[in-house]
């Protein structure tokens, strides 16, 4: 028991910094759970669109009426509009100039050679050049607008062939993200508490007393095991309380099991940082390298789809790409036969093979220490 | 007694490793995770099975984009799961598209569709008002792009990067108050019942961090600039606002000192913690994180000094002349009022014993 005491009172006392990480993971939780639902049924990709119509002529209308039927049109500022591209909280600016109901031509903003450009610029050169096809064929704009809506309401079937589960995105962000958190809580506290025991005079009092070292190992093991399961615990109960049914079932369970592996590594990982770094900004140094650094290169934060191959071949000497492997797979798995869950048992064998090398160093090196 | 100081901080050498280091290893990082990640959002050609034939199959293979793969039922409907083709179409009586999820280039594919359609029901209007079947449908384009450069968001993980950098300044500011604070360190002890001006030997431990940082800075500035190829566009302004910012994460460094009763190791895990949290506000962990707080919660990213960093840094990049200027006014009234409130713990301290 007074092993635990100390333990908490360790921890206690750096209560600031681990709330604020919890602080952190919090509004991360939050922010996913607010982020829009995909649809399980063909939807068209709406690219966000702010006009700027400087025209206000019969055909500026019909042709933002056209952009809002095919593109979510939205307001903002002319000075956020910088902010706005680079953010990708807009796809495509359209300025209609003065003189659009003769020229037909407009400027644009946009990412450059990118997908929503090209579909954009797909989109308005159909409008205008539909415009000027009936124009040289004699219509005004007034006899145009009453023919162009009833010629763009064409009913094109396309099916979907595999249903997406929208919610699993959002589960699948959620647990990449807690990656950072297991990993860098697990690492500071574990590694502080190590650090604290192992200090001179603490080290000396223990090692004279009547419990051998063996054993005291055991218990610091023990006590690390408690806090790193907490902190399991944390990521998991707070996954119910967002998600709710949605992780009550196989992915759930296999998402549970995977963040215990990974909780016992990150674990193993912070009482290995604790024997061997020594200066306290060193130690927090490792938690901030190891823990964000490791979670970009595995893809905690950006998608593993997205990474460069050769990031991920670096990414795989570290437990996260394992551990995010996993989440990603299970989260898109329909179908949990067999077969099918052979992959996360083998990631989940290696992220406790992470562990287990962890451990044996770890007291290949206290050993050699005493 | 200034060199003394600059000697005295340059030996220690943890400190000095981790303020440099550490952004030079997170910087690296960063460069590794996001070399690819804008390339998803550009325009790659991609593959598109037709099963049957039509003239639409024309149309397709005009455009440049895609590729068009003739392909009996059964191998565009293996290539579609396999992820070979983004998805076909299925030509009959009607035409009909397959996809297997939504995305842009599924919603291109689509529109084709659409606007074969489109231009067909504008023939046969044309044709039955006009009596005429050579029509001819215009293919102008319409745009001119006035677009600028600047959308590159992966620069924003490297704005964070310095705004995290300068605010870890802040190890310097806790370490010169814990060494002329009595009541911190033995070093205070004695500072304190030397007959050495206590205002003076603070300044001077602050004088000198901020030179030693602004030297970091350089280092710092080369090796994203040369090393990773990272553009800054105005240089003059890009070490302002960083200079800026190392002078706040001081004054917070100074301040944290001050008010916290903690010993050093607590003081920086203050430092770090804030710190973190301000680089996630501003977008390190998700860029548009910082958008949402900017024009949801504005007072939190007024406040963040981090952000207010980042912020200088993004304005600099848009050429946003005004924007850059506030940024340098609120970093300036955060390192105003952290040195006040400093001031007002840290003066006339006198012990009749510790």
């Amino acid at each position: 028991m007074t092993v635990f005491k100390s333990y908490l009172k360790i921890a206690l006392f750096n209560k600031v910094t681990i709330l604020i990480y919890l602080g952190i993971f919090f509004a991360f939780a939050i922010f996913i759970a607010n982020l829009g639902t995909a649809e399980t049924e063909f939807v068209e990709v709406k690219p966000n669109v702010s006009i700027f119509d400087n025209s206000n002529s019969l055909l500026s209308s019909m042709f933002i009426e056209y952009v809002e039927q095919n593109a979510n049109v939205i307001e903002i500022d002319d000075d956020n509009v910088d902010d706005a591209l680079f953010f990708r909280t807009a796809d495509y600016i359209i300025y209609i100039p003065e003189d659009f109901e003769n020229e037909k031509q407009i400027d644009s903003r946009s990412i450059p050679e990118s997908f929503r450009e090209a579909y954009l610029e797909i989109l308005i050169n159909r409008f205008l050049n539909i415009v000027d096809t009936y124009e040289n064929y004699g219509y005004t704009h007034e006899e145009i607008e009453n023919v162009i809506f009833d010629d763009m309401d064409t009913e094109v079937n396309v099916s979907l062939d595999v249903e997406v589960e929208p919610i699993a995105n959002k589960i699948n962000s959620y647990y990449n993200f807690s990656n950072y958190i297991i990993l860098s809580l697990n690492i500071f506290l574990v590694s502080l508490i190590v650090k604290t025991f192992r200090e001179e005079p603490i080290l000396k009092r223990n090692l004279v007393s009547k419990v051998p070292v063996k054993s005291m190992n055991k218990l610091l093991l023990i006590g690390n095991l408690m806090v790193s399961f907490t902190i399991f615990l944390l990521v998991n109960i707070l996954s119910l309380i967002i998600f709710k049914g949605d992780v009550v079932n196989f992915a759930g369970l296999f998402l549970l099991i995977n963040t215990f592996a990974m909780s016992i590594a990150s674990m193993m990982l912070g009482f290995l940082v604790g024997n061997f770094v020594k200066g306290k900004e060193a130690r927090n140094g490792v938690v901030n390298v190891v823990g964000l650094g490791s979670s970009f290169i595995s893809g905690a934060f950006v998608p593993q789809a997205m990474l460069a191959s050769s990031v991920l071949l670096i990414a795989k000497f570290f437990p996260s790409y394992y551990f995010i492997y996993n989440n990603d797979y299970i989260v898109n798995l329909n179908n949990f036969s067999f077969d099918n869950v052979q992959i996360i048992y083998f990631n989940v064998i290696i992220i406790f093979g992470f562990a287990l090398f962890f451990y044996i160093l770890n007291n290949l090196f206290s050993k050699k220490k005493i | 007694m200034f060199l003394k100081q600059f000697k005295l901080l340059l030996k220690n050498r943890s400190m000095m490793f981790w303020s440099l280091a550490f952004p030079i290893i997170l910087g690296t990082f960063f460069f590794m995770a996001f070399s690819n990640l804008t390339e998803t959002e550009i325009l790659n050609t991609f593959n598109v099975g037709v099963v049957g034939d039509s003239e639409f199959v024309e149309v397709l293979e005009e455009i440049e984009f895609i590729d068009v793969y003739e392909l009996s039922i059964e191998k565009a409907e293996e290539n579609l799961n396999e992820g070979n083709i983004v998805g076909y179409y299925l030509i009959e009586d009607e035409i009909e598209l397959f996809v297997r999820y939504n995305s842009t280039s599924t919603t291109i594919l689509k529109n084709i569709l659409d606007t074969y359609y489109v231009y067909g029901s504008v023939f046969e209007n044309i044709a039955s008002e006009t009596g005429q079947f050579e029509i001819l449908i215009s293919s102008n384009n319409y745009i001119s792009d006035v677009s600028t450069e600047n959308v590159d968001f992966t620069n924003i993980f490297f704005y964070t990067l310095i705004g995290m950098f300068c605010i870890f300044a802040g190890m310097f500011g806790i370490n010169a108050v814990t060494l002329s604070e009595a009541n911190m360190s033995i070093k205070g002890a004695r500072v304190s019942v030397s007959s050495v001006n206590k205002l003076k030997y603070l300044l001077s431990t602050l004088l000198v961090s901020m030179i030693i940082m602004g030297i970091e800075f350089s280092i710092l500035y080369i090796y994203l600039s040369v090393v990773l190829g990272i553009q800054f566009s105005n240089v003059l302004q890009l070490f302002i606002v960083s200079l800026l910012g190392c002078f706040v994460g001081i004054s917070l460094g100074v301040l944290i000192g001050a008010v916290s009763k903690k010993d050093e190791e607590g003081k920086n895990s203050i430092l770090t913690a804030v710190t973190m949290s301000g680089a996630f506000l501003a977008g390190m962990m998700n860029f548009q994180v910082k958008y949402h707080v900017d024009n949801n919660i504005p007072l939190l990213s007024k406040i963040n000094p981090v952000n207010m960093i980042t912020d200088g840094l993004l304005s600099i990049y848009y050429e946003n002349f005004d924007r850059f200027l506030s940024n340098v006014g609120s970093l300036l009234i955060f390192s105003i009022v952290a040195i006040f409130i400093s001031f007002l713990f840290l003066r006339r301290k006198t012990y009749d014993s510790i």
